[in-house]
């Protein structure tokens, strides 16, 4: 409970300090770090089929497959430089444990299948970003809509780090930051909420079929600017 | 020490085959290689010197020459020397007289006359060094009771001698036979290949097709398994493991390993009491892992008759992705089947 109040007293400080409530486009403090969830939306790796062939050289299909990374939610936290007025560079890292999932199907000698068979994926990526804040007419001084765009390495284990894979993801996005409380005062600045919406793209890393493959992802996290 | 292999067929494009494995032998545990008990210890049949030296008896038969028979042989041969993680090599050695089922020292491939092996198309023997288990020696016969064809493109009513030089010279190598394919019983018996995706399937397409002039997955992992070149060992792994069966290790179970990523499946069999499987020569990454009972060819063709096989268990596929490491073995895991 004592922590509980003091986290509330430390709102109360902000909130009842209206002469530090930002009204300029420029929020105070240059450094902000966030922290938060991250969703990502399912990645289709593809089908393929258990193929065997005929005299006449055509394919024969013992049983089909289809394979996906699964929607997870993860963990994401930013590390921000304003670099200009309306620039700022961010460093991003995120984790998150997807299912790797294959669907095998029409199997040619049972009727068992259709049956889904997973494998876990601990997901690693650190990266970084660059973030655009346009000026945007009717909102609020509290209220900054950004676009993203960025960069990350990707590290995945998979069956707890029996096999390590590495790829590559690129997005692009934009959200929305929302400042609870700002001050020009001390070496806290502000608080806030930070919502993101991104498409990536990923090549490589459990994905071996050397092709892009696009997938949504949502976040919301709280930060706080130094 | 003999071993003999056979790939069989029968007469009407029917085709079927037996592989011998005497009885002082064993399976090997590890993927579909022969395997001789020498000493109480398992040895791996192979080479142990390269190249491979090989000889082609000087005899023709109508449609095909002995140097038509070389070379289709010989491109059979660079069929399963051009595996890149493999270090398997061949060298002509030239004609000769010598029958290929004389134990002379010199392996050898050509014709015989075996009309009483009505269904047997070719057959491999082996010449073993009982003290190391080395292949001194291995000939190859070709049954000349049937029709055989050089044609590039095949001929109709003839079976393609590239394609089942390609199947014998695999047993040369050391290969046993692989269960990748589909049958189905034929009236008045015998089998027709369905589909296969292995050139070591025991039971042969039919006469005038060429398709089995293509080595495929379980073939190349096998050959390069035996005779590992260049990062073979490091680039790609292995999963191993167990069938069970109401508890029990399951003997004979066939058990592939399939790959999502490529479409590629190898396959090996449980190979003890215990129901133990290993196959190597996978892509690191997830596989299927998929065991059936052996019901697409004579139970012969792939364990010593007095086995016994239980193949009264339904096609089952392993709860989990197996996760092929580089380099290394997934571990140990378990499947477990049921009865029909």
């Amino acid at each position: 409970m004592r922590s509980l109040r003091s986290i509330v007293g430390t709102a109360a400080l902000f909130l009842s300090a209206p002469h530090a409530l930002a009204q300029a486009a420029d929020p105070p403090g240059r450094l902000e770090l966030s922290i938060g969830a991250l969703w990502s939306g399912r990645v289709p790796l593809g089908a393929s089929d258990a193929n065997e062939t005929t005299g006449n050289g055509t394919t024969f299909r013992l049983f089909s497959s289809s394979t996906e990374l699964a929607s997870v939610s993860g963990l994401e936290g930013h590390v921000g430089l304003r670099l200009a007025s309306r620039l700022e560079a961010e460093a991003s890292g995120s984790y998150s444990q997807p299912d790797m999932r294959t669907r095998v199907d029409t199997d040619f000698e049972t009727s068992n299948a259709p049956l889904t068979i997973t494998d876990p994926v601990k997901q690693f990526t650190i990266g970084g970003a660059a973030l655009w804040y346009p000026r945007v007419p009717r909102l609020g001084g509290r209220t900054r809509v950004f676009a993203r765009a960025g960069a990350a390495y990707l590290r995945q284990l998979e069956n707890d780090g029996a096999l390590i894979v590495t790829g590559r993801t690129y997005d692009v996005g934009g959200g929305l930051k929302l400042a609870l409380a700002s001050r020009q005062a001390g070496w806290l600045k502000g608080i806030g909420a930070r919502l993101d919406a991104r498409a990536i793209v990923q090549r490589k890393g459990v994905i071996s079929d050397n092709r892009t493959h696009v997938s949504p992802a949502l976040g919301a996290s709280v930060y706080v600017r130094f | 020490m003999t071993l003999r292999g056979e790939r069989r067929a029968a007469l009407q494009g029917c085709t079927t085959i037996l592989l011998f494995i005497l009885a002082q032998t064993q399976p090997a545990l590890a993927y579909v290689k022969f395997g001789v008990r020498i000493g109480g210890r398992q040895v791996t049949l192979k080479w142990a010197q390269m190249p491979v030296r090989y000889f082609i008896t000087d005899r023709s038969i109508p449609g095909v020459t002995a140097s038509d028979l070389q070379a289709a042989a010989g491109r059979a041969f660079a069929s399963w020397q051009a595996v890149p993680t493999s270090s398997i090599a061949y060298q002509f050695g030239g004609f000769t007289n010598a029958r290929p089922d004389e134990d002379d020292g010199r392996s050898t491939l050509g014709f015989l006359d075996r009309p009483e092996l009505d269904r047997v198309l070719g057959s491999t023997s082996f010449l073993v060094d009982d003290a190391t288990g080395a292949l001194l020696e291995s000939d190859i016969f070709l049954n000349a009771s049937f029709a055989w064809s050089v044609a590039a493109n095949g001929e109709a009513g003839k079976f393609d001698l590239e394609s089942i030089a390609l199947h014998e010279i695999g047993h040369l190598s050391g290969l046993g036979h692989s269960a990748l394919g589909e049958t189905e019983l034929r009236e008045g018996g015998g089998r027709r290949v369905l589909a296969a995706q292995a050139v070591m399937f025991p039971i042969a397409y039919g006469a005038g097709t060429t398709t089995g002039r293509t080595l495929r997955a379980d073939d190349i992992a096998g050959i390069s398994d035996l005779y590992p070149d260049g990062d073979f060992a490091s680039a790609t792994g292995s999963i191993s493991g167990r069938v069970t069966k109401d508890g029990q290790g399951l003997f004979g179970a066939h058990v592939v390993a399939f790959d999502p990523a490529n479409g590629t499946m190898v396959a090996n069999f449980a190979l003890n009491a215990q129901g133990e499987f290993s196959m190597a020569g996978l892509s690191p990454g997830p596989h299927v892992v998929r065991v059936e009972p052996i019901d697409d060819a004579d139970l012969d063709s792939f364990f010593d008759p007095a086995r016994t096989i239980d193949i009264d268990f339904r096609v089952t596929y392993h709860d989990r992705l197996v996760v092929v490491p580089r380099g290394a073995d997934s571990g140990s895991i378990e499947v477990k089947v049921v009865r029909k």
